[in-house]
């Protein structure tokens, strides 16, 4: 009698094991560990998505039009010491912006201008998958990658996570550095991380972007990506563009003509 | 015992609850403080003032997650009068903090807000 009820419960467990292995095999999307990791790039075109073309041939050396309008409009700090610095919009050089393009052969004229750098609004932003809070999140209706500095802790995680560097921590109190304070935007308090916000009060308005509508050159391009007659899409359509590291599946929404 | 110390225990004895109850014989009533006032006429603003005084902090918490979560921008009024959803809105009519402050202070309840927004 023991001996019997031993096997059958040696039995029932061997089935449920095969049945759980079986299991996993037939419905492996809707059970079990799922990994998100898409590096393709398909086109999903759904609703609004907001981005920008910088043609980097147009760009001016030297010309810092583009980062002043944009610091003056966001009250956006600045600190002589670089480790406290907060960057909305900046200048790099190639390798910098580019770090996985070759840079063989290339020449001296592209390796040695400086590139225009700011937040990508990803379309899949790491920043916000990272974010404990969801003080970063996507905006639905317009695919912008915004803050809300209410929500903000100051962990940090998004710092990490965005391969950009397009994220600054507020070590300091910013107002001191602030040169002059615009009364119609808030500032930030110390302890708070911030980035771009691709000047989402502006667009409330009707205007465009502080830096595309500063740019004299007119080398920034801005509107919706999902839209196959946009401007952007224009351009997008009659040059080589390059995204930054686009590699890593973010799917910037930020694009450059070298 | 010597009558003496028996004065002398009862006496302390009624000077401690006199000490200890003295606060509750006092008659009076709670300190008041200046109101402030708007620049115009509550009518204007977007609630009753009594509906104003027990709720604004839900109503700023309200356009705050609307606002910025949402996009939704607009307050519409239950008459059909449209507000910007701003702290520049309150502030039309509200002069600047000190209106938030005057009450706050008494409270010991400080708002955190204008460690950012600015009152313009």
């Amino acid at each position: 009698m023991n001996e019997n009820r031993r096997e059958f419960i040696r039995k029932t467990g061997l089935g449920v094991l095969a049945g759980l292995g079986v299991a996993s095999g037939i419905f492996h999307k809707s059970s079990f560990e799922t990994v998100l990791a898409s590096t393709e790039h398909e086109d999903e075109a759904k609703g609004t998505r907001l981005g920008m073309v910088i043609d980097t041939r147009k760009c001016k050396e030297g010309c810092t039009k583009c980062i002043d309008a944009c610091h003056e409009v966001h009250n956006v700090p600045q600190f002589d010491n670089s480790k406290d610095e907060i960057k909305w919009i900046w200048k790099d050089p190639y390798k910098n912006v580019f770090p996985g393009e070759s840079e063989q052969f290339l020449s001296e004229e592209t390796k040695n201008r400086s590139y225009l750098a700011l937040c990508n609004h990803c379309d899949k932003p790491p920043c916000v998958r990272a974010c404990p809070t969801k003080a970063t999140f996507k905006r639905g209706w317009d695919g912008i990658v915004t803050m809300d500095y209410h929500r903000c802790i100051g962990c940090r995680f998004c710092m990490a996570a965005c391969p950009y560097g397009a994220r600054s921590f507020n070590w300091r109190d910013p107002r001191p550095a602030i040169d002059k304070i615009n009364q119609a935007y808030p500032t930030r308090e110390r302890g708070v991380v911030e980035k771009c916000n691709f000047c989402s009060e502006r667009l409330s308005q009707g205007l465009k972007p502080a830096c595309v509508a500063e740019c004299p050159e007119g080398a920034l391009t801005f509107g919706d990506l999902n839209d196959p007659h946009s401007e952007v899409r224009d351009l997008l359509k009659n040059n080589h563009t390059l995204q930054r590291k686009s590699e890593l599946g973010t799917r910037p929404s930020v694009f450059y003509i070298i | 015992m010597k009558i003496k110390e028996q004065i002398l225990i009862f006496g302390g004895l009624a000077l401690f609850f006199f000490v200890v109850t003295y606060a509750f014989w006092q008659e009076g009533e709670a300190k008041k403080i200046r109101t402030p006032v708007a620049k115009s006429s509550s009518e204007h603003c977007i609630e009753s003032r009594e509906y104003m005084r027990e709720n604004h902090m839900l109503v700023l918490d309200d356009w705050r997650k609307s606002s910025v979560r949402k996009g939704d921008r607009i307050h519409v009024t239950p008459d059909g009068r449209e507000f910007e959803k701003s702290l520049k809105t309150c502030f039309e009519c509200h002069g600047s903090r000190g209106f938030c402050v005057n009450c706050h202070s008494y409270a010991s309840a400080r708002p955190n807000c204008f460690g950012c927004h600015q009152e313009m």
